[in-house]
């Protein structure tokens, strides 16, 4: 039994300081000892306006980049065109309407930088509105010839 | 100061460190950081003080992080009840014997350092810092009140409910 604190201390004490850690610890704890200190010496070269430097440029080039990005849109469309459609009807349209339209899309469009390809392809749908608004137009203003040509 | 003294220092403590830490937190990896970040602390606050001031330092610093560490591991506990065995198993692998004893000595040391260890696991943290930094590190109650950033009379009543825990634990398989 034990009969006091006092042995009861000197007992504990005892045990603990014949134990001591293993050799795998022991390695660890020297390689985090040297890492401390190494941290702790090449401290003084680290700039942290420099991280904050780096950091900000990298977030404002991802600024620019990625508005200036666009996903590529589908080329073709689905839905017939008015010239598909007058031909179908056997309605002949004005020469004007069909000329810039074929100019553009006989250039090569592999060529061309990405932002360019998207703005021509803008265009170009721009103008196929354009030109189906005009044939429309064009279209309802002639019944009497349709009819006749019928 | 130089950085030699800084490390023989560090050299000094780490192994005392790292088994409170294990008492404590009884997970070797968990306890490995708490080492590191006590020791890190140190070296970059405290090293152009005079060195006679490190070791109450460190040991501030040291019980602080293990303060915080077994809060956050009570979280994790909570949150994963299942952890626990592991790091138990674990923790019986860490600490091997000093001595080149009989084989049946060896066994018998093992065996009751293994319920110490059980005891002290077993003591609120409070109680076990107290404990261990009064009695095994040697600090007197001064030192281990400014270590744990309590008031002196609450290091005395942490180490006599520590020593009375302990002597409940221990008086049925200590001689």
């Amino acid at each position: 039994m034990i009969n006091n604190d006092e042995s009861l201390t000197q007992q504990i004490k005892q045990q603990l300081d014949a134990q001591v850690v293993d050799a795998d610890t022991r390695l660890a704890l020297q390689q985090v000892r040297v890492k401390v200190l190494s941290t702790a010496t090449h401290r003084g070269w680290r700039m942290p306006w420099l991280e904050f430097a780096v950091t900000a440029s990298l977030l404002t080039v991802l600024a620019v980049t990625i508005p200036a990005f666009k996903p590529a849109k589908s080329p073709e469309r689905k839905s017939p065109s008015a010239a598909q459609v007058a031909e179908t009807r056997g309605i002949h349209p004005p020469a004007t309407a069909s000329t810039p339209s074929n100019n553009i899309s006989a250039k090569p469009m592999v060529e061309e930088p990405a932002n360019q390809i998207a703005a021509d392809a803008e265009l170009l749908e721009n103008l196929d509105l354009y030109e189906d608004a005009e044939f429309f137009q064009w279209l309802s203003e002639q019944p009497q010839q349709g009819a006749h040509d019928a | 100061m130089s950085d030699l003294e800084m490390s023989s220092f560090l050299a000094s403590v780490e192994q005392k460190a790292f088994r409170m830490a294990m008492f404590a937190l009884k997970n070797r990896d968990e306890a490995l950081d708490t080492v590191q970040d006590a020791m890190l602390q140190l070296v970059q606050r405290y090293r152009q003080r005079p060195s006679e001031e490190w070791p109450p330092l460190f040991h501030r610093i040291l019980q602080n992080a293990i303060t915080d560490q077994h809060r956050k591991q009570r979280w994790i506990r909570w949150i994963r009840p299942w952890r626990d065995e592991a790091d138990e198993q674990l923790c019986n692998t860490v600490i091997a014997d000093a001595q080149q004893l009989p084989q049946a000595e060896q066994l018998h040391q093992q065996r009751a350092f293994t319920r110490l260890q059980d005891a002290l696991h077993k003591l609120p943290l409070r109680q076990q810092q107290a404990y261990l930094l009064r009695h095994w590190e040697g600090l007197d109650v001064k030192a281990t009140a400014q270590a744990m950033q309590c008031s002196e009379g609450s290091v005395k009543t942490h180490l006599s409910r520590a020593l009375a825990a302990l002597k409940i634990e221990l008086a049925q398989d200590w001689p």
